[in-house]
């Protein structure tokens, strides 16, 4: 995904290695995966699933963060 | 003595043959050993075998490039790239930098990184139709963090 757009920023996290981070997120099983600190699931999901889950965290976002540092245009 | 076994060199030698189809640079955020001097807060245990991976992975293709970056003397290349802590790594092509693997990337994390070089290499994903629509409409920024463990 953040291959196909540029909006995309994705990090994969080693727990093992980052354990104030993963305790941060309240990381119990693996893989967890969070979507601008909004939207969390945890093992693995259909694409279908994951990209319902992206927008749903988007959406999320332009409520919570209005009129953050995204560049419009 | 190297990391990868030399059946495992060949298997990704041949897929980055068979595979690559542009330039991919390996960027490694880590820290300079400074002759072994410790320094406390400072620790990084997996920084030197995340760069001698690197450079193991680097060496089956002549399309892959690996920079070494020295995250505490290069703060703000660090900044600009968004990282924060290492070893950091970051796979980029034509100068896009959008996916980063912090922590050494052994186990179940190597295909992934494998995948993602590809990936990049490539300018496209096995995603479906519908999906590379949705993402290219989005109009805000998204960041995914997925946590792992190696095995």
């Amino acid at each position: 995904m953040a291959i196909e757009s540029d909006r995309v920023t994705a990090d994969v996290v080693e727990i093992q290695e980052f354990p104030a981070l993963a305790q941060a997120y309240g990381v119990r099983g693996v893989p967890l995966t969070v979507i601008n600190d909004a939207v969390a699931f945890s093992g693995a999901v259909t694409e279908e699933e994951f990209l319902a889950r992206l927008l749903e965290a988007v959406d999320e976002g332009s409520d919570v963060e209005e009129g953050g540092d995204v560049a419009e245009g | 003595m190297p990391i990868l076994r030399q059946q495992d060199r060949d298997a990704v030698k041949s897929k980055f043959d068979l595979e690559l189809k542009a330039d991919v640079r390996l960027t490694l955020y880590s820290k300079n050993e400074m002759g072994g001097l410790y320094i406390p807060g400072r620790e990084c245990q997996t920084c030197t075998p995340a760069q001698q991976l690197l450079e193991e992975v680097c060496e089956l293709s002549p399309r892959l490039d690996l920079d070494v970056v020295d995250f505490y003397a290069d703060q703000q290349r660090a900044a600009e790239d968004g990282i924060s802590r290492i070893p950091a790594i970051v796979v980029s092509s034509n100068g896009e930098k959008n996916v980063r693997f912090y922590g050494l990337p052994s186990g179940m994390e190597f295909p992934v990184l494998l995948e993602t070089i590809v990936a990049s290499s490539a300018k496209g994903s096995p995603l479906a139709l519908e999906t590379r629509r949705a993402l290219k409409g989005l109009k805000q920024d998204v960041h995914l963090q997925v946590f792992v463990t190696p095995s």
